[in-house]
């Protein structure tokens, strides 16, 4: 289903396309942000949604993002970035922002509805992908403390706050932001420990 | 494993870490991010924590944004002037070489305004100074630099807002904010008709300068209201002001 921009799928040819293509835009190629925008915007939608949960406003949000692709564009350094990458963290920015201009209020939706989201679970990454780095991550997640590594996923997932995740777990702030750092400390050991 | 036995570097990379991942609050990560312009080791670092992160986002469901979005886009970008369309290969290698040393003067600036927050008015008007003296001169294709000072009810200046229309982006140089007590001061684009709600630009920061891209809405027309209301932390949580307006003016040419 996520076979159109899988990091393992897309393949070699495929970044290299996308590649090129931002590389067009950086230098003021409106036809080439159009390959952009029919390669990714199903991507980029669902990251939007996902952390906004609606629909309008994750609309308005992804014309902000390619808007600000065009405008960044010539920040794009292939050499330091994959292109699928940098264009994921400038669509999960945006929306984040907008989540946190819309405030707390506008997302207190029932616990049990934040629950049933079929993404935030562990084996979500190993339905989609088999790549290395994908089997990695999903491999050092799992060597986490079970909490750390849900609210790990849920912070990047839904973009949460560390006080809304600290809610929604009912657990102390400290707690959470402790829970969470002493994981991602761990989770970088554990894949720096990987690397060939 | 406890705070207490981490090291700065250590610090560093969990704030990184934290960016990348999205728990920040709204002004936290305005700061990290203004770190990332001052400090390359730590935004390598976030770069590092984003590729690590990556594959979690191959796992989201994606979804078919509606079908006239391309149509929107595309609108807004024939009312963009970011750079000549027209022109030889050589006018652009031009234009983006100058675009370039600007960038570097602006980065530098930056670097340079990051240092402190002290003799925050000094260092507005030098950066005002700058501009006037042409060492930050706005390119051909972006001659429209819109500027605001926003001044209280009393006509005391609290905030220079210099819009470059070419990128959307916004510097904003407190000169001088009021403090804190508890609140954060956030700015807004008023309406351009009565009946339309202001729209949150995002939180600024009293003690220092920030850069921020602006909505399209924004950067197109002089003229534009803004303002700047006193918020709780993290930002209005209605989505509108909430807190009395300390500052207020209009974009304008210059």
């Amino acid at each position: 289903m996520a076979a159109m921009l899988n990091r393992t799928d897309e393949g070699i040819a495929g970044r290299e396309a996308l590649t090129a293509s931002l590389l067009a835009v950086a230098a003021g190629d409106q036809a080439a942000l159009r390959q952009v925008y029919d390669r990714t915007a199903a991507k980029l939608f669902g990251i939007c949604l996902r952390i906004l949960d609606d629909r309008q406003e994750a609309e308005d949000v992804l014309q902000d993002v390619y808007l600000t692709i065009w405008n960044k564009a010539d920040g794009f350094d292939p050499g330091r970035a994959s292109p699928i990458t940098w264009l994921a963290t400038i669509a999960r920015n945006r929306a984040i922002d907008r989540r946190r201009a819309l405030g707390p209020r506008a997302f207190s939706r029932p616990l049990e509805d934040a629950e049933e989201r079929a993404d935030d679970r562990p084996d979500a990454l190993d339905l989609l992908t088999q790549g290395d780095e994908a089997q990695a991550l999903s491999d050092c997640l799992g060597t986490l403390d079970e909490r750390a590594g849900e609210a790990i996923r849920a912070a990047f997932f839904g973009g949460l706050t560390y006080e809304e995740l600290s809610l929604r777990a009912e657990m102390p702030l400290g707690t959470m932001k402790s829970l969470i750092r002493r994981g991602l400390i761990r989770l970088k050991g554990c894949l720096e420990a990987r690397q060939p | 494993m406890t705070n207490q036995s981490r090291t700065s570097d250590e610090e560093a990379d969990i704030l990184a870490a934290e960016l990348a991942l999205g728990t920040l609050d709204a002004a936290e990560i305005r700061a990290a991010e203004r770190r990332m312009l001052r400090d390359p080791a730590f935004a390598a670092s976030v770069e590092a924590w984003r590729e690590r992160l990556a594959p979690l986002g191959d796992a989201v469901t994606p979804a078919q944004p509606p079908a006239d979005t391309w149509a929107a886009i595309e609108r807004d970008l024939a009312r963009m002037t970011r750079r000549p369309r027209s022109g030889t290969a050589g006018d652009v290698a031009i234009a983006q070489r100058r675009a370039e040393r600007r960038d570097d003067r602006v980065a530098s600036l930056w670097r340079w305004l990051g240092l402190g927050g002290t003799g925050l008015a000094a260092a507005s008007l030098a950066a005002l100074a700058l501009i006037a003296a042409g060492i930050w001169t706005p390119g051909p294709s972006e001659r429209d630099t819109l500027t605001a000072t926003l001044e209280s009810e009393a006509g005391v200046p609290l905030l220079t807002v210099v819009l470059d229309r070419a990128s959307g982006t916004a510097t904003l140089v407190p000169i001088d904010m009021p403090g804190s007590d508890g609140r954060v001061p956030e700015l807004w684009l008023l309406p351009e008709t009565d009946g339309g709600a202001p729209r949150s630009l995002g939180l600024l920061d009293a003690q220092q300068p920030l850069r921020l891209v602006l909505p399209q809405e924004a950067s197109q027309r002089a003229g534009a209201a803004l303002a700047v209301s006193m918020e709780p932390e993290g930002g209005s949580p209605t989505g509108l002001p909430t807190g009395p307006v300390v500052a207020s003016g209009h974009l304008a040419s210059i």
